[in-house]
């Protein structure tokens, strides 16, 4: 088994469209990585004397003075009940902050922005490579002479899709890990937050980033052995990800939006995943609550329970079905 | 131990077409001897490949029995491929490897050592154009590199689907040669081919089949039926010819100018009879009928011919029918090819007297 994965592992590494999406996958980490560093750079001396400057004019405007006026006569008639004088400054008139050109770094923020996004990219661009793999076995014929020399196919399958996850889960590491250690040591430069909260944030996420792109890359790979197609797989996976959502709404079910694939991969990936669900069932107007939480074991459970579903049903579909040659 | 290296009987494999069931192979009884070159042939969709694929685990029957080495292959397909070099249609490689990285991939597979792939390039001829990609290969060379990856096993059995397509002359006989090596050295080979003289070049036995089913099989030369080749005989006056050797015993009929003679042991004692008389002969040559022939007239791919002269019925040199299973109108033993007369429209295989 072990001589099997190393070939497979090879036969991974040799396709030359599969070590393009790898440096794809790499270069759109690294281009993120830069980006959010370059977005969020230190703001200088003179961006802040700008603002101060917006900031003042701003405050001379009527219609502004007006509202602060009028707030400050009756806060609580103005902004409601406990509101001060204090708080009618404080929302109306805009601070010099607010007319700063960025936002500074925050990991937190970076989390659910960027790296969820780079999470994503890569994990994509991971199930486009072992489709391919897949694929190009089957299209090629290469598969029959394979299992002229590896008829055992249960085996031949376990070997391939293991070089996959493996392959994957090496690619997503590098990957979205760097993406991470490049945020760091920027936060680092900028001395920015970056404590062991945050950090630990980070690294669970990095670890469910690397899970899900291992399983993802893995689920692409057995529906092309059971489609013998990797145009079919990423069809599917298209058809799903758009048209599987929207159907899903439509369903005369509660609280069908905990059971789509897509909120389910942000309730893995993310720290804390809430979503409004519009077809929450409600007893009294005012009496629910339609934003939903999915935690990270409802997600996982649901993502694991599919992934095990099209395996099994790639496997046992590879081993009993005639493989004819290219 | 069988002295049948491939034995099938009564395999059938169904297909769905259009939601029609179609029988591939239907009822297909094989056997291959050890240490022989077999034949395997028939028209396109006539279930070789099927039959091929099924033989090497690829494809599973619907019903009947596959024995290879003596065992039966249900349930030991691994042990079975473990002594079996194959090339299904057409060689298929991973394209952005190179020859010798496939090689090496397939032998670490096998759990052979690196070493085997650089020797079987070595043997097919390939071994300067090891490190370019398959993708850049030729035809030619992929065949040659489909070979190089069946021997890589060292086969007791090498199953080889049309490996004559895309070679040129020179690849032929290289090929031609190797397929006798191996064979000399114990490989028994089963060779699917369209290329017919080249089958009857390196062939000791053939199994024919049409619509999945068995047409007939045996020895080459029994089912061709050596006697029955006949000498074309070239002189001046060709009826006071025929006249001559109608007294001496032959069996004559005209064939436009020349005539032909039944048989073609004694060739010597026909021009004596004809010199004795005065008759100097212009031409001799032996007209013999040839697997091509055979196989068209067999399949049902040439007009019956009619009754000539020196039509007889298809026999063994024994005077037995050949072992075969007609299934076709031209297969009946008065129209066996064996009996195809001699100015029937497809011309006989010509050797020089």
């Amino acid at each position: 088994m072990i001589a099997q994965l190393r070939v497979e592992l090879a036969r991974y590494r040799g396709r030359r469209i599969i070590a393009l999406l790898l440096l794809l996958a790499a270069l759109l980490a690294a281009l993120v990585a830069a980006k959010s560093a370059w977005d969020t750079r230190p703001i200088t001396a003179q961006e802040v004397a700008t603002a101060k400057k917006d900031a003042a004019l701003a405050a001379q405007r009527s219609d502004i003075k007006a509202d602060l006026d009028n707030c400050l006569t009756d806060p609580k008639a103005y902004l409601g009940t406990n509101a001060t004088a204090q708080d009618c400054r404080d929302n109306l008139t805009a601070g010099p902050r607010s007319f700063l050109p960025r936002e500074p770094l925050d990991l937190h923020g970076t989390l659910k922005g960027n790296g969820l996004g780079v999470a994503l990219a890569v994990a994509g661009l991971l199930v486009i490579a072992a489709s391919t793999f897949a694929g190009a076995d089957w299209s090629s014929g290469s598969l029959v002479t394979q299992l002229l020399f590896e008829p055992r196919r249960g085996r031949l399958w376990a070997a391939k899709g293991l070089a996959v996850t493996l392959a994957s889960g090496l690619v997503a590491l590098v990957t979205i890990g760097g993406f991470w250690l490049a945020m760091y040591l920027v936060a680092v430069d900028r001395d920015v937050p970056h404590g062991s909260g945050i950090m630990s944030d980070v690294g669970w996420h990095l670890l469910r980033a690397v899970l899900f792109s291992m399983g993802a890359a893995l689920g692409a790979f057995a529906l092309t052995m059971l489609f013998r197609h990797s145009v079919a797989t990423l069809a599917l996976l298209f058809v799903l990800s758009v048209g599987g959502e929207l159907l899903t709404y439509l369903l005369p079910v509660d609280n069908v939006g905990r059971w789509t694939l897509g909120n389910n991969v942000y309730g893995w990936l993310e720290t804390r995943m809430e979503f409004f669900d519009p077809t929450a069932h409600c007893a009294r107007l005012g009496d629910c609550d339609r934003l939903a939480h999915i935690g990270h074991l409802e997600g996982g459970v649901y993502l694991l329970g599919l992934l095990l579903l099209t395996v099994a049903v790639s496997v046992l579909v590879f081993r009993r079905r005639d493989v004819a040659a290219g | 131990m069988s002295d049948l290296v491939v034995q099938t009987h009564g395999l059938r494999k169904v297909f769905r077409d259009l939601g029609r069931k179609v029988a591939a192979v239907d009822g297909l009884d094989l056997a291959v001897e050890r240490g022989s070159v077999h034949g395997f042939l028939g028209p396109n969709g006539s279930g070789k490949t099927t039959t091929i694929r099924m033989l090497l685990g690829l494809a599973t029957p619907d019903s009947g029995e596959i024995r290879l080495f003596g065992e039966p292959l249900a349930g030991r397909v691994p042990e079975a491929l473990s002594r079996v070099g194959a090339v299904v249609e057409y060689p298929h490689f991973t394209p952005d490897l190179s020859g010798r990285r496939n090689l090496q991939l397939l032998a670490r597979s096998a759990g052979l050592p690196k070493s085997r792939a650089d020797e079987v390039l070595e043997q097919v001829g390939l071994a300067g154009s090891a490190r370019s990609r398959f993708r850049r290969y030729s035809f030619g060379m992929r065949q040659r590199l489909g070979l190089a990856a069946a021997l890589l096993k060292e086969p007791d059995l090498l199953i080889l689907d049309e490996p004559m397509n895309g070679l040129d002359p020179a690849g032929i006989t290289d090929m031609r040669d190797l397929i006798r090596g191996l064979a000399a050295s114990g490989v028994t080979v089963l060779l699917s081919s369209h290329v017919l003289a080249e089958v009857q070049q390196v062939c000791s036995s053939v199994s024919i089949i049409g619509d999945g089913r068995l047409l007939a099989s045996g020895k080459v030369q029994d089912l061709l039926g050596e006697s029955t080749a006949h000498t074309r005989v070239g002189v001046p006056d060709p009826q006071q010819a025929t006249m001559v050797l109608t007294a001496a015993g032959y069996a004559v009929a005209r064939d436009g100018d020349d005539l032909l003679v039944q048989g073609h042991d004694h060739p010597g004692e026909i021009t004596r009879a004809l010199a004795a008389h005065d008759l100097y002969v212009t031409e001799l040559s032996a007209v013999r009928p040839d697997l091509e022939t055979f196989f068209l007239v067999l399949t049902g791919h040439r007009p019956r011919p009619e009754s000539g002269p020196l039509d007889g019925p298809a026999q063994h040199p024994d005077g037995t029918a050949p072992k075969s299973t007609p299934k076709t109108p031209a297969d009946s033993p008065t129209d066996s090819p064996t009996g195809r007369p001699v100015d029937a429209a497809e011309p006989a295989a010509e050797d020089p007297a």
